[in-house]
């Protein structure tokens, strides 16, 4: 019969394995930060931390698509192109891991690491 | 028995020596005690191995690392998601992926100058032209596509795609006297094949081939090839809305392909369907269109009105194991409309579907019954079950 020392040593270990487990498990979905990376032709332009943005920032994308990029805490959007489809503008704001929009004319997308808990990918 | 136990218990039923009870009952005492204690320890190496075997096996998990890319190439924006417990290998079936999407869409466009449709188009009336193997399939793939639909899918619909211009800068809306003039260059018959000696030619003189509608259908089964030879189990890429899911996630459940509202900003979605080893693509009239006079011009035209289609459908999104079937369905179905859209699936018999209509309402075919959830963020439509 096992007592109650041997329990409590056991409870202390399981309960140790499962809390390291769920913060190892927890970093890998999430990476911590929210990480948002502003790529153009194929080079990454800016990596910003969204959580520690203090005043909302924009970024204009050289080309002649006149591609504007607004930063702000917590989130992350194409604000204005001169695109016939306006696709990218038309994602909206980014704010989730895996969130992504892309101006395929001005070829930039914005990329926030780590991945979508509830989707893989949308079919569009 | 753990070993010290039998060595007690033995050297008590052969003691030579006889013990006082005293000694006996004490003996005895400790005898228990060690039983208990290596219950315990049983329990305890039995408790471990389990939380060790628990553990691998959850690790095993994350021990697949996820590899992503992201790029442009079709006119459009690519991205992969490639898992593997060799990040080299990933980053390997990745490169190759991208490398044989760049390659295919300099054979395959018909925008700037090079590569195997711009060489039929600049040849058509006149002569037949030497091509790849790839451009063999796809226009073999188009002409079953085109029968099948009953020319509703047509890849010559090309001198049409161009006046229309409706991905463009500057669209047009044709008149009926413009589309009349060009419709009768519309006829996939007039493209011929000689798959043997991988020779085409265009019959019609400014006949034009656009592959719009089925070439990225055919780089993702090609991409999903790639990662197959990798060695790649778990993969998931997504050419443009053309999804291609190789395997399964890396925990073993199934890929969540979202379905795009088709009013809603991008990545806003109605549903999501449960995949492995397929591909789920969509044609709408959201991605690529044109607003004149308050009328919506989409960018897939009927091949047989030369006119956009309005068919009363906002999207229609095929899953099938096949992504260049998928690709031409999609397209072919959206430009049928749903009822003559579900006669054709019947026909074709491996693909099943969700419709959304003009009236927003979203209709699947039956085999996505137990696949498919509704989960529409926008509170918009309305799921109608059917059967």
């Amino acid at each position: 019969m096992l007592k109650k020392g041997d329990c409590a040593v056991f409870a202390v270990i399981l309960i140790l394995i499962a809390v390291f487990g769920w913060y190892k498990w927890d970093a890998s979905q999430s990476g911590g930060s929210r990480i948002a990376t502003v790529s153009q032709y194929g080079k990454v332009v800016k990596t910003i931390n969204l959580d520690t943005v203090k005043t909302a920032e924009d970024i204009k994308l050289p080309g002649k698509y006149d591609v504007v990029i607004r930063i702000e805490r917590g989130r992350i959007c194409f604000i204005h192109s001169v695109t016939p489809q306006q696709i990218g503008v038309k994602t909206g704001w980014l704010s989730k891991p895996g969130d992504f929009a892309a101006c395929v004319p001005a070829q930039a997308y914005i990329k926030i690491s780590g991945i979508s808990h509830k989707l893989d990918t949308v079919a569009y | 028995m753990h070993s010290r136990d039998v060595m007690a218990v033995s050297q008590e039923k052969n003691g030579s020596k006889t013990r006082p009870v005293g000694i006996q009952q004490k003996n005895q005492r400790k005898c228990s005690r060690l039983l208990s204690w290596s219950n315990g320890k049983r329990m305890i190496a039995f408790v471990a191995v389990l939380t060790i075997a628990l553990s691998q096996a959850a690790c095993s998990f994350s021990k697949s690392k996820l590899y992503q890319a992201n790029g442009f190439a079709m006119d459009t924006v690519i991205n992969q998601m490639v898992y593997s417990t060799q990040q080299q290998k990933a980053e390997d079936a990745e490169k190759k992926a991208t490398a044989e999407i760049n390659r295919l869409d300099k054979l395959m466009t018909n925008i700037g100058t090079g590569g195997d449709v711009n060489a039929i188009n600049d040849s058509a009336g006149e002569k037949s032209v030497a091509v790849s193997s790839d451009t063999i399939k796809v226009l073999q793939r188009a002409e079953y596509m085109s029968k099948l639909s009953d020319g509703a899918f047509d890849i010559t619909i090309g001198p049409l795609s161009k006046a229309w211009a409706i991905s463009s800068d500057d669209p047009h809306v044709l008149s009926d006297s413009q589309i009349k003039k060009l419709l009768p260059l519309v006829d996939n018959s007039n493209v011929v094949l000689h798959a043997k000696k991988s020779l085409v030619s265009l019959k019609g003189k400014n006949q034009q081939i656009d592959l719009g509608g089925i070439a990225k259908g055919y780089a993702g089964d090609m991409v999903a090839q790639i990662y197959h030879k990798y060695g790649i189990t778990s993969a998931c890429a997504n050419l443009g809305g053309n999804v291609v899911a190789v395997g399964n996630r890396p925990d073993g459940s199934q890929w969540s392909v979202g379905i795009q509202n088709p009013r809603g900003d991008n990545g806003e979605y109605i549903g999501y369907v449960k995949v492995s080893d397929c591909a789920v693509v969509t044609s709408g009239d959201y991605q690529r269109y044109f607003i004149k006079n308050g009328k919506r011009y989409c960018h897939i035209l009927n091949a047989k009105t030369g006119k956009p289609a309005n068919t009363g459908l906002m999207s229609v999104t095929i899953v099938c194991k096949s992504s260049i079937d998928a690709d031409g369905l999609s397209t072919a179905v959206f430009a049928l409309g749903m009822d003559q859209g579900k006669k054709l699936l019947k026909e074709y018999g491996k693909a099943e579907a969700i419709f959304i209509t003009a009236d927003k309402k979203i209709y699947i075919t039956d085999g996505l019954k137990s696949t498919f959830t509704f989960d529409d963020e926008s509170g918009a439509y309305t799921y109608v079950k059917e059967g």
